[in-house]
């Protein structure tokens, strides 16, 4: 139990988090190309349940949401700090991420790229909400990886 | 900007005075993880919250705080002492 709660913490757990995200996307993408399977929901439902452990065990356990989500009245000198520093790198990381899957869609809808680009065309629904959990829990991931509120 | 390190004593007081992180950080308005983080000299804190431990401990800023290492509190006597003598 230890050992999974430490796998679960930090950057592990931010890893496990994000790849079962992009899972999710992959998997959606698949069952665009070969219709509904049985293998492929377990897949989904699989790569669900361990980004809702890994999303609580970072971000909702460890109260970095709650610290990142909170007004800077309510926090203290040092937690203002932190949270400062991680939204700045956030912006800069979702910015390049979005503003990238942004061009790749206008891409796909180019006559020149559509047939190279239709998986992110099939894709864009599922990247855009999984973009916004990305949004939300990127500030707290990035204080998870750097270690620096334990 | 880089700054460069605090020393403080801020552990060695509130050891002396048997007064938990929890107590401490409720009378100078942080989180108690933020004094384990001042205690390791992880993070500098700025001048108000600097005043705020100072008016805690009821000490001197530079009793508490120093940009050089701390001697032992014993030697510091010692050598006390010994200039009084």
């Amino acid at each position: 139990m230890e050992a999974t709660n430490k796998l679960l913490k930090g950057k592990n757990g931010v890893i496990i988090n994000y790849a079962g995200l992009l899972a999710i996307i992959i998997c959606f993408v698949v069952l665009d190309q070969i219709g509904w399977n049985a293998g492929l929901i377990a897949g989904i439902l699989i790569t669900l349940v361990i980004t809702v452990i890994t999303y609580v065990k970072v971000h909702i356990k460890s109260n970095l949401w709650k610290l990142t989500h909170s007004r800077a009245e309510k926090l203290d000198e040092r937690e203002v700090l932190i949270t400062h520093e991680a939204l700045s790198y956030s912006y800069s990381i979702f910015s390049v991420i979005c503003l990238s899957i942004l061009f790749l869609i206008v891409l796909s809808l180019d006559s020149s790229f559509s047939e190279r680009l239709t998986i992110i065309r099939s894709a864009a629904k599922i990247i855009v909400i999984c973009m916004i959990y990305f949004a939300h829990t990127l500030p707290s991931s990035i204080i998870a990886w750097k270690g620096n509120y334990s | 900007m880089k700054s460069r390190k605090l020393y403080n004593r801020i552990a060695l007081l509130r050891q002396e005075r048997a007064v938990s992180r929890k107590e401490l950080a409720e009378n100078i308005g942080v989180n108690f993880q933020t004094v384990g983080y001042l205690e390791r000299g992880e993070y500098n804190p700025s001048l108000d919250l600097t005043f705020k431990i100072s008016d805690f401990f009821d000490l001197p800023i530079e009793f508490i705080f120093s940009t050089k290492p701390f001697k032992p509190l014993s030697r510091e006597l010692l050598d006390r002492q010994k200039k009084e003598g």
